[in-house]
């Protein structure tokens, strides 16, 4: 697993790669709670390159997201791979996560 | 006579010389009994300060000196520190004192690895005032040497002032450098077995978590004395403990309830979430509310109250004995199976809302089933989907649906034909996420 951040205008992108399960799940989060406690505006979280992701992962991102919510800011997650998506599907984390089809289209209106 | 006188004279020193050879060897095996004594006392006792008082009263002893102490290197505070010490000295006043590296005869020892004997204190500008400043001591002559354990020096062991008022010698160096590697060896032993207790204690609370959490689990399944319907239940955590949960109850209509969780996480904190999920589920099932408006009181309850990243996902199934109509609820769940009287099996149930715990404002609509007589549902935890077996392949969804058409009827059959093909394919690989099931079955 591979994890990078970078800044996008009022966006922090989050890029993970790989596998994303229990032995690396925490350095997700180190990243995503860090991000929520300097109260970043915007997080994007791209998983594009991510091949599979575990319940740890999943509970994961959802904390990124409750963190978020706590002060205002957005939390989005873009270009989810098939298998990721529809592990998202089954488990209608659509309803809970704000999901774009890519990094572009999940910048618009923020 | 002449050269026999002087063969005689000659002899003398000889024989000196052989009474200072057996004095030297029975010193020796003086010594070498001290030190079997040593690792006798060593293997014996296993308290940390227990160990170190009665080693260092015999190295005070064997070494004829005034007294003794030991000081472990704190690896967080980069000093030595004094742990114990015997004689005229209290390791009360002496606890306050850190020494670093390098500095004085102990920092010297400890970072040079190498004992130190260091005659006379006034003629060494290593030696370190601090100590005796402080208990009063008045040291001459120090004999100094490195505690180490696996080629890593952990401490320093002192032995200070002959009781004869003479300087320490090379040859009680050596023994006492002998003697502190086993003293090393005591110091490492207690440790382990700290960390041995430690442990110890730790298994024997998961052992009681995991019984605790047994508990929350239905002691019994409900019987059908009409025989309309019959349920069956297993579960199996990876761990001790577990996150996954199921609930069997017979609601006040009538009506039976069986549900299924899988809480996200391992381990205690995961347990502890599933007792709450477990009570609270009890608590909004128990009036015969739908299938649905109970997981969203489940899931507002749940979304309260700070824990955050942890959720459960949760299918709820609702059978009415008298018609077969089946209710199912699902948040975030693997869809239910089920298996057909006729010999198909297939997907029903799926997921409706998100898992139970994330948002407070998510609904659940109910999907309705009517079962025909000899119909099966099984409920069940991604632990027997993601069941690995050779080359990790995983169970998966098709072997999953194969195994429950192909199962012998009823509730009992539909599980026990589920859990045989999973052990078929698992064999003797180790249990990755842990498993549950709840099966019911209706008519006939």
């Amino acid at each position: 697993m591979q994890i990078e951040t970078k800044e996008m205008g009022k966006a922090t992108l989050v890029h993970v790669s790989g596998e994303v399960d229990m032995s690396n799940s925490p350095k997700v989060r180190d990243i995503l709670l860090g991000l929520a406690k300097k109260k970043a505006p915007a997080i994007l979280v791209d998983l594009g390159g991510v091949t599979y992701m575990d319940s740890s992962g999943i509970a994961t991102l959802v904390e990124g997201l409750q963190e978020t919510m706590g002060y205002g800011g957005k939390f989005r997650l873009a270009a989810l791979t098939p298998k990721v998506k529809q592990v998202f599907d089954l488990a209608r984390l659509t309803d809970v996560f704000e999901i774009f089809a890519d990094l572009a289209s999940a910048q618009e209106g923020l | 006579m002449r050269t026999a006188a002087g063969a005689k004279r000659a002899a003398r020193p000889r024989a000196a010389g052989k009474t200072q050879q057996m004095r030297a060897l029975r010193e020796r095996v003086d010594n070498l009994a001290h030190l079997m004594e040593v690792t006798a006392l060593i293997s014996s006792t296993l308290d940390l300060d227990e160990v170190l008082q009665r080693v260092m009263k015999l190295a005070k002893e064997i070494m004829g000196a005034e007294a003794a102490s030991v000081m472990l290197w704190n690896e967080a505070e980069q000093c030595l520190e004094f742990q114990t010490s015997v004689g005229d000295v209290g390791v009360e006043e002496l606890k306050t004192i850190r020494v670093p590296k390098g500095k004085g005869i102990a920092g010297s020892v400890m970072e040079s690895s190498q004992p130190l004997l260091v005659a006379d204190v006034r003629k060494d500008a290593r030696f370190f005032a601090q100590a005796d400043e402080k208990t009063g001591f008045v040291t001459r002559s120090i004999l100094a040497a490195p505690l180490i354990v696996h080629d890593k020096v952990i401490g320093v062991g002192e032995v200070l002032n002959h009781m004869d008022g003479r300087p320490f010698t090379e040859l009680d160096l050596q023994l006492f450098f002998s003697f502190c590697r086993q003293v090393a060896v005591a110091i490492e032993n207690a440790r382990l077995h700290k960390a041995e207790v430690r442990r110890h204690l730790l298994d024997q609370q998961m052992e009681m978590a995991a019984s605790i959490q047994k508990s929350f689990l239905p002691a019994a399944l409900p019987v059908d004395g009409a025989g309309r319907f019959e349920l069956g239940a297993f579960s199996r955590s990876a761990q001790e403990v577990g996150g996954d949960l199921y609930c069997v109850t017979s609601l006040p209509d009538g009506r039976l309830g069986a549900c299924v969780g899988d809480v996200s996480g391992k381990g205690i904190p995961a347990a502890l979430y599933m007792a709450r999920v477990v009570s609270e589920f009890r608590l909004f099932c128990s009036g015969g509310a739908p299938a649905g408006e109970v997981l969203e009181s489940l899931n507002q309850s749940l979304s309260q109250g700070g824990m955050r990243g942890m959720f459960v996902t949760f299918a709820y199934a609702v059978l009415n004995p008298a018609s077969g109509a089946l209710q199912v609820a699902n948040a975030g769940h693997l869809p239910l199976i089920l298996a057909e009287k006729g010999g198909g099996a297939r997907f029903v149930g799926g997921a409706a809302g998100p898992p139970i715990g994330m948002l407070g404002r998510a609904k659940f609509r109910e999907e309705a089933l009517n079962l025909s007589p000899g119909d099966a549902v099984l409920i069940y935890s991604d632990g027997i989907l993601e069941a690995r077996g050779k080359d990790r392949e995983l169970f998966g969804e098709e072997r999953l649906l194969a195994a429950a058409a192909g199962a012998p009827r009823g509730a009992s059959g539909l599980l026990s034909g589920v859990h045989e093909a999973v052990e078929r394919f698992t064999r003797d690989a180790p249990q990755a996420d842990d498993m549950t099931m709840v099966s019911l079955s209706w008519g006939e």
